[in-house]
């Protein structure tokens, strides 16, 4: 069957099976930064964004995203790299790099709906992103410099 | 899951009906999907997507109670609670620790009372608070089903084919009343080693009524009357709370898994219930 899916603001008609997933459709579509990880809803590591909320693209059948804003690291918000993922690279939170485009998505995600998070809301934000290198300290620090680099590009606007 | 072949989603809850009435077995309606992802049901070959159907929606009544459409997500459901008389219940208790917040995105409220897991928290908490579920059919009349008729079996072993969960009601909480829902887990968000909900009314300094329900030591939550019958009638305190927790404890039915052994889950239990009648206590206004 064919589905026609909005990804990072464009229509693309795609083939799948009623029953292959967001995670398969968007990879074979060359959306690579969806990450295949544990395919069971643990790690995090597909997560996109359904019309500005984080989801797990392996828990989703594609031809239920039919309708929804699907955004994707590969784009979101624009043509230069987002603030999240300037503080992500500027604090060294990045080492394999594998876990990152999940949790800057959820970082985005929580950083739209609440600009000026406190430490418990940013590592709630988190929860079920699994980092198996650097211990979370660091995305941490950097979701929180990532909303003041973003507030500060706010009022310059 | 080569055996589906079709996914459909109708625009309105009569197609929804029409459609599951037209297929019977080989349909399965599709909420947050996050069960059928993981099975394959040997006989289904349709797939019917209830997102169109009208059943995301959360009504609040005047009096503080509420009607949850079965299609809302437990993330939508916390957020409309913010602030409402449900708000420090137990059905917000359950809501902030049920999984994590992405996959509370993908968990529906209906589907995680019918699948009933024992990682499912809303099974135990809608069952400790009374709730009350609408279940509707192509051509047939609605049914309005209790708590209790609900969940005393696996809902899957007793709705029909076609029929569907479509709303569920918690009803306002009565003066003096209070509610709390406890889990124990490896981590917050971690599947249950056992989880309890409560809910108590207290009048003239003492329990008048309390609903006990414990979760996750087997896939099916238990209802513990004569466990709720100890508390009631007495004022609350620590001894009495202590007591009901050692009595839940002995009646509970637990078995191993890799989270603990049943003995270890029956411990946690004790504890689970002492602290969710304190704070159900508490939060009713009255003092253990």
């Amino acid at each position: 069957m064919k589905i026609r899916l909005q990804i990072n603001g464009n229509t693309r008609e795609l083939e799948t099976t009623p029953t292959r997933t967001l995670l398969d459709v968007l990879r074979d579509a060359g959306y690579y930064g969806v990450k295949r990880g544990c395919e069971e809803g643990t790690c995090g590591s597909c997560v996109v964004l359904m019309d500005g909320e984080p989801h797990m693209a392996c828990l989703i059948f594609a031809p239920a995203a039919v309708g929804k804003a699907i955004t994707t690291i590969e784009d979101p918000d624009g043509d230069r790299p987002h603030a999240i993922l300037r503080a992500l690279a500027d604090a060294g939170a990045v080492q394999c790099g594998y876990c990152i485009p999940g949790m800057a998505l959820s970082a985005k995600a929580l950083l739209d709906a609440t600009p000026d998070p406190n430490e418990e809301e940013i590592r709630g934000a988190m929860e079920g992103h699994l980092c198996r290198c650097t211990g979370y300290v660091k995305q941490v620090e950097a979701i929180k410099r990532a909303a003041e680099l973003m507030r500060e590009e706010a009022s310059h606007e | 899951m080569s055996n589906i072949q079709a996914y459909l989603r109708p625009d309105s809850l009569e197609g929804a009906l029409a459609l599951l009435a037209e297929h019977q077995e080989r349909a399965r309606p599709l909420a947050g999907g996050t069960s059928l992802i993981f099975s394959h049901p040997p006989r289904v070959e349709v797939l019917v997507d209830l997102a169109g159907a009208g059943l995301d929606h959360v009504e609040h009544a005047e009096t503080g109670g509420v009607d949850i459409g079965s299609m809302t997500s437990c993330s939508h459901l916390a957020t409309a609670l913010r602030g409402r008389q449900l708000d420090k219940s137990a059905l917000t208790d359950a809501l902030a620790t049920l999984y994590t917040p992405v996959l509370r995105n993908h968990i529906t409220v209906g589907g995680n009372c019918v699948m009933v897991y024992g990682w499912s928290h809303l099974p135990v908490t809608m069952w400790a608070l009374d709730a009350r579920f609408m279940v509707v059919s192509h051509k047939a009349k609605p049914r309005d089903v209790d708590a209790d008729t609900f969940f005393e079996r696996h809902p899957l072993r007793w709705l029909g084919a076609g029929e569907l969960l479509t709303q569920i009601t918690v009803k306002s909480p009565a003066e003096g009343s209070g509610s709390a829902f406890l889990k124990f887990g490896r981590d917050k968000s971690d599947e249950g080693i056992a989880s309890v909900a409560v809910s108590l009314r207290l009048q003239d300094e003492k329990v008048a009524s309390a609903r006990l329900v414990v979760g996750s030591t087997r896939p099916m939550p238990q209802k513990l009357d004569d466990v709720a019958a100890l508390v009631v009638g007495k004022r609350p305190s620590k001894e009495v709370f202590a007591e009901a927790g050692e009595a839940a404890a002995k009646a509970v039915v637990a078995s191993d898994n890799y989270l603990g052994s049943a003995d270890y889950r029956r411990h946690i239990v004790a504890s689970l219930v002492r602290d969710a009648l304190a704070k159900a206590t508490q939060r009713a206004g009255g003092a253990a």
